[in-house]
Order: structure tokens, then C-alpha cells, then sequence
């Protein structure tokens, strides 16, 4: 059954985005405490894993039990009981397959990808595809979860009739769908060149309010056939209420550039909640929300794994409070982010975190720790790397040079370039980095077209 | 409701920024066949616009909830040709900006029962494919293109190992290498806004006829709607070349 949408004018899609933050937590203590017991009865993982801890879900009796006492998770651990056992599933599994619908995938970036499930519907429930609209989820869980909520897509300001451009992956699930149940109509386009133009097109003729998810490679595109076509791209994105980008973030110099182009405020970021789903930020663009009635979101000291109390830096750790199929408990995924409690400007009293990188990308230089974004607007800002292509050679965490391989267009001097690019980065990070120049669609083609690898090994 | 229009087509591209400048493009584009976005109720007459890709540029097209469904049907009876198990799992290979045509496969697959995991058809998602085939003991892998193919290869992989125990639905690029590995495809064929489909033994392909007629015109096979599509087609080029066997089936020509 499709959710039934607010008026236009409400800002919020589901009250519980703004529930009082006692109701709030005490929701997902209740919630949590009922995910422990069916998680540890049906998942072979995390059953042995909470008695490898010498743990039982009825030694757990509050969240704050919880945090202090049930062990973390991590993907290594996982890939590892895969193996072992020739679980594809890595023992998370607390259905049958055949109550699965689809079977998505991780981007692979760090090994063979590892799989989640969706179930399409209810269980036992009909199978179509086209009606119900949304995922199996319990009946108070949110209204669909592919790729995010309703109530984030609700916030950039996507209204029933609407187009939305959506340049989506498949491995993620059928991610169109969230507009459709919005009442929106996707306009699916592809990475080939020809689909730029059509993009422009388009969004001229059907006024589009949301474009699904932008890029580096997207947004180098689009900045070329301004530079050759003379394509006005404020016009082109005129009626755009949001832009997402997802994958990676978004540059300092791209972002200056669809600012330039009429999207100061309208760029929204849309991150991983810990691989429970999708994180988006909201139009205050302070930091993304982690819906707490769908996930326990902790930080802990990405090194020792204490964790970190109230607001500030750590590594994201994260807790499956909805999900029927493949729950994951006290997760950490490695991202590094910001993370806030307090109240939200937009009104909204859920935690909300900003992305800063990833563990597995940090690397200390000489001693200095350095992440792909310490570089990346000092790349953008020389004009014949400006698309921000490049990548940090990493082949171990502490190294003694930084070494920088970065892609560049078209036909330039490359002894001015590389040294333009290594004074950039001097200025930036105060370390002279080794520069490898080479075409930009080397690096391109060295990941999938939504992701660059933004650290290799060589 | 306003009948569609028929679009121009784009001219292909070599890559970003290709050709020397010129007055913005976009001005020159016809209107798609869509109908006023503030319309209530009209998401299923424009359930979606995808782009079809034909041998002439790319194409906007329009596919409505109807277009949908009824190609759902078709595809349920493809994979019940096919001898699809419900509960066991199967691949569906597709490119994310042919989910207008790809969404009535996942959502026949759903429908069977069938549990399936998508890739893309290009060489560098081949580890995701090969990830599947690797883990999962696949009952059908479908959408399997001629350069995923190749790059199963350079990954070290034996086709007849890997891919022998599976009913194997392949595009016309794939099939030869397939064949020559031992292994006896299903053929997938792309005919602009449809597919057709060729069983092992040969005999040529068949489509949903009940929404389409496929023609054969000086040696190029030529796709018009049947039904009632969002987006209706006349003898539209796909840049295919073949025949039309007695029985209606599409005799195509590697």
C-alpha cells in the first residue's frame, strides 16, 4: 500500500522526525531490545559472535547497556565467516532466500562485495513489484527504505507530480522507486556522453525538481559542454529544488561551480548510515540524519574502539533497529564523521553526522594524517586538474612521502602542471607531494563512474 | 489526453565536448511525449522517461504503469519458458538507464518468487558478476553482455566452469564466445524499446506480440507498437539487421 503523502505545504513527511527526544530514544530502546532477541534467534553470526563475548540479549536490558557491552562487527569479521562457512550471506541471514525479493551488493571498493536483502512487500504478502510500493518493513517502520526514507527525499522539497532525474546504479535496488511513490516521474539517463545533452534537454522541457546522484564524472561532463557548447546550465538547473550527490562527495571547486550555476543551498549529500541504508542532510546542510527510530548511531574511537560520548569525532558505528532479513548490530563501517545531538535547526530531533572520510583512506605521512579531502580542492583549483580526479597512492597506512596520482584534460604542459599541483597541495597540507600525471579517463576508468577509488595501493 | 509526439534524434557524441562550438544544442530538441507535470493523477501515463538507444543516437521515450504491467507479463512468461525455480536465485545483468525496460524483468522475477542480484553489463563491473556466480549458486543468469564476457576471461575465469551449470541468457555479442566455450546461451536480443528472445536450439526469437510487430524492411528489422504505449512506435529503425520467419519469429543476423 503506498504511504499516504502530507500536504505540500508540511515540511515534515512523518512526525516522528520531530518526536520529542525522550520519546524519541525511548522508541529505540524498545525497538532495539526486539531486534537483540530476533537477531541472536535467527542470525548464526551474531549469535556466535554475542557468545564469543560471553553476551545474551536478556543481559541487555536498556540502549546504554547495549553501547557499553555488546561487541562491535566490522566487515573483515563478516567476509571472514563468509569464507569459512560459504555463507554469500556471511551468517547475517534471519529468513530463508526464498522470502528474498532482491539481493544488492557493496561497491567491492575493499574486496568481493558483500550482500544485503530486500523483500518486496510484506511476508506472504503479494509479490508485485508495482504495488505494494515499498519494501517489507514492519508496519511502524518508515516508509520505504531504498536508498533513504521518504522523509528525506520529502525535505529537499519533492512534491507529487514532479519529474526527478535520475542517473541511478542498480546494485543498490531499484532506487527510482522512492520518487515514484512520491508521485514523481524519473527521467533515467545513462553515463554516455549523448545523455548530458539530453539531460540539458530535458530539464528544459520537463522542468525537473531533483537530479539523482551527481558526480565528479557528471559534473566534469556538464562543465564541458558549458565551456564548448555554451549550454547555460543556470537555466538548464533553474526549477532544481536539490541536487544529491552520492558515492563521494562533493569537491570545493564543483561546489563553487553549481553554486555559480544557481544551487547555493540546494546540494544535499546522501551517505551511508553505517551500511544499515542511506544518510541525507537536510536544507539546513548540517549534517546528515540518522533517523534514530531506524538505527542506533554511536561513535567510538576508531583506534581502541572506546566510545565517544555526546557530540564530536569518531568512527561511525551503527545498529539495525527495522530490518527483518539482515540485521547488523554495533557495525562499524569505517566512515570518520562529525557527529551532533542536538536539535536540528530544521526542527528535527534526530542525531544527525557529517562524513570526513574513511578510516581505511586515512594515512599518516611523516607522521601527519592526511584524508583525500586534505587534497582534493587544492587538485580542483589547477585548471587542467580542475575536475578533481585523482587519487592517493596508499600502499600502507604510515608511508614517508605523499604521493598523489591526478588526472588532467586536455593537452597541457605536464612539467607546469605537476608542479602547480604539488605547490597546491604543499600550501594545503604542508608536505611536498610526489605527482603522477596521467589522462583523466584512466582514472575514471579505474573505478565505477559513481565512486572513484580515492586511495589505491599502487 | 494528448496523443505523444515522436522525438528527433540526438546525434551520438564521442565523448564530452566533442565538435566546435555552437548555439546552445538544447534549443533545437523537440518536446518529449509527456503530458503537464502538474496534472494530478497522471504519474501512470509517464510512469517513467527512459532513452532508447538506437543505431542513430539516443531517443526519450515515455512508458506508462500500463506499459509496465504488460511487459511484466511477458517477462513472467519468459523466465516460466525459461524453467525458472522459485527460491532459488538468479542474475539480472542491466544498465541502470534501462530501467524503464529492465523494471518489468525484476519485477516478473519478484512476482516467480525468484531471489535475484543485479550487475551491470561492463567490463569493469565484472567482479560483481563473477562475485555472484562465485558465492551463489545461480539458476539463471540473464543480460550477459560480450564485454562482461571478455572481462570474466581476463579475470582467469574458466566459462564452462563458472557459467556451465546455469541457464544462461546472453546478448547477440556474447553468444559466439559462449558457444565457442561449449556452453548453449539463450540469446537476448535488443530491438529498441523490446527484447526478443532465441532459445539454444535456435529457431529464432521471439516477442511480446501482443504489444509489438517486428517487420523486416530491406534486410533491417523495424519495431511498431501494438498496444497502447505511452510512446507508440511506427516501423522504428533499430538498426538491427534480419528476417521474419513464417511463424513470425525474428530471424536476426549476427
Amino acid at each position: 500500500m503506498s504511504p499516504t503523502l502530507p500536504a505540500n505545504e508540511q515540511r515534515y513527511f512523518d512526525p516522528v522526525e520531530t518526536l520529542a527526544r525522550p520519546a524519541l530514544l525511548a522508541l529505540q530502546q524498545q525497538r532495539l531490545l526486539a531486534m537483540l532477541h530476533y537477531a541472536y534467534d535467527r542470525s548464526t553470526f551474531i549469535r556466535q559472535h554475542w557468545q564469543a563475548a560471553g553476551l545474551r540479549p536478556q543481559d541487555i536490558t536498556s540502549t546504554a547497556d547495549f553501547c557499553a557491552q555488546a561487541p562491535l562487527m566490522d566487515k573483515d569479521q563478516l567476509r571472514d565467516w563468509r569464507d569459512r562457512h560459504d555463507d554469500p550471506f556471511c551468517g547475517l541471514l534471519c529468513t530463508e532466500l526464498r522470502d528474498i525479493s532482491f539481493i544488492g551488493s557493496s561497491s567491492g571498493t575493499t574486496g568481493d562485495p558483500t550482500l544485503f536483502s530486500y523483500r518486496w512487500g510484506a511476508a506472504g504478502g503479494p509479490t508485485d513489484g508495482n504495488q505494494p510500493a515499498g519494501p517489507g518493513l514492519p508496519a511502524d517502520g518508515p516508509a520505504s527504505y531504498w536508498g533513504g526514507t521518504l522523509r528525506d527525499w520529502w525535505e529537499i522539497g519533492l512534491r507529487p507530480g514532479e519529474y526527478g532525474v535520475y542517473f541511478g546504479l542498480r546494485m543498490r535496488g531499484p532506487m527510482f522507486r522512492l520518487l515514484q511513490q512520491l508521485g514523481i516521474t524519473p527521467i533515467m539517463l545513462g553515463y554516455d556522453p549523448a545523455d548530458l545533452l539530453h539531460f540539458c534537454s530535458l530539464s528544459r522541457q520537463l522542468r525537473p525538481t531533483v537530479f539523482y546522484a551527481m558526480t565528479a564524472y557528471l559534473g566534469s561532463g556538464l562543465l564541458e559542454l558549458e565551456r564548448t557548447q555554451g549550454i547555460d546550465m543556470r537555466d538548464v538547473f533553474a526549477s532544481y529544488k536539490g541536487i544529491l550527490f552520492a558515492g563521494e562527495p562533493v569537491g570545493p571547486r564543483m561546489r563553487r561551480t553549481f553554486e555559480r550555476w544557481g544551487l547555493g543551498g540546494k546540494i544535499f549529500n546522501q551517505t551511508s548510515f553505517g551500511d544499515l541504508g542511506h544518510a541525507h542532510d537536510c536544507r539546513e546542510h548540517d549534517g546528515c540524519h540518522a533517523w534514530e527510530d531506524i538505527g542506533v548511531a554511536e561513535i567510538i574511537d576508531p583506534v581502541s574502539g572506546q566510545t565517544i560520548g555526546g557530540d564530536g569525532r569518531g568512527e561511525l558505528v551503527c545498529t539495525s533497529l527495522v530490518n527483518p532479513l539482515d540485521p547488523l548490530l554495533r557495525y562499524r563501517g569505517g566512515d570518520i564523521v562529525d557527529m551532533k545531538r542536538g536539535r536540528c535547526e530544521c526542527g528535527r530531533t534526530h542525531a544527525r553526522f557529517t562524513p570526513v572520510g574513511r578510516s581505511a583512506d586515512e594515512m599518516l605521512v611523516q607522521g601527519r594524517s592526511i584524508l583525500p579531502m586534505d587534497v582534493w580542492g587544492a587538485i580542483e583549483d589547477v585548471p587542467a586538474t580542475e575536475h578533481g580526479l585523482f587519487q592517493i597512492i596508499r600502499p600502507r597506512r604510515e608511508v614517508d612521502r605523499l604521493k598523489i596520482r591526478v588526472g588532467y584534460a586536455g593537452l597541457p604542459d605536464l612539467a607546469l602542471v605537476r608542479s602547480a599541483v604539488a605547490d597546491a597541495v604543499e600550501a594545503a597540507v604542508g608536505l611536498r607531494a610526489e605527482i603522477e600525471l596521467v589522462p583523466e579517463q584512466q582514472i575514471m576508468a579505474s573505478g565505477s563512474r559513481h565512486k572513484i577509488p580515492r586511495t589505491v595501493r599502487t | 489526453m494528448k496523443p505523444p509526439r515522436s522525438l528527433p534524434v540526438a546525434a551520438p557524441r564521442g565523448g564530452f565536448g566533442d565538435g566546435p562550438a555552437e548555439p546552445d544544442p538544447c534549443q533545437s530538441l523537440a518536446c518529449p511525449p509527456v503530458l503537464d507535470p502538474r496534472t494530478p493523477g497522471e504519474l501512470a501515463s509517464r510512469w517513467a522517461v527512459g532513452l532508447l538507444r538506437l543505431p542513430g543516437g539516443t531517443q526519450p521515450f515515455t512508458v506508462s504503469l500500463r506499459d509496465i504491467e504488460a511487459d511484466t507479463a511477458w517477462a513472467r512468461q519468459v523466465f516460466e519458458r525459461l524453467g525458472l525455480h522459485r527460491g532459488e536465485p538468479a542474475h539480472l545483468i542491466g544498465a541502470g538507464f534501462d530501467n524503464a525496460l529492465l523494471w518489468p524483468y525484476e519485477n516478473a522475477l519478484m512476482g516467480l518468487g525468484v531471489p535475484f542480484g543485479v550487475a551491470e553489463p561492463v567490463a569493469i563491473d565484472a567482479p560483481r558478476t563473477d562475485m555472484f556466480l562465485r558465492r551463489l549458486r545461480l539458476q539463471a543468469v540473464i543480460g550477459l553482455s560480450g564485454e562482461l564476457v571478455e572481462a570474466l576471461r581476463t579475470l582467469g575465469r574458466d566459462l564452462p566452469t563458472l557459467l556451465g551449470q546455469t541457464t544462461l541468457v546472453a546478448l547477440p555479442d556474447a553468444t559466439a564466445a559462449l558457444r565457442r566455450a561449449g556452453l548453449a546461451p539463450w540469446t537476448q536480443l535488443p530491438l529498441g524499446p523490446l527484447w526478443a528472445f532465441e532459445p539454444p536450439e535456435g529457431g529464432g526469437a521471439d516477442y511480446d506480440r501482443s504489444e509489438w510487430r517486428v517487420e523486416a524492411i530491406d534486410g533491417e528489422l523495424r519495431v511498431s507498437s501494438v498496444g497502447p504505449r505511452a510512446t507508440p512506435q511506427r516501423r522504428l529503425a533499430t538498426g538491427v539487421r534480419g528476417s521474419i520467419a513464417p511463424d513470425g519469429r525474428v530471424l536476426y543476423q549476427p
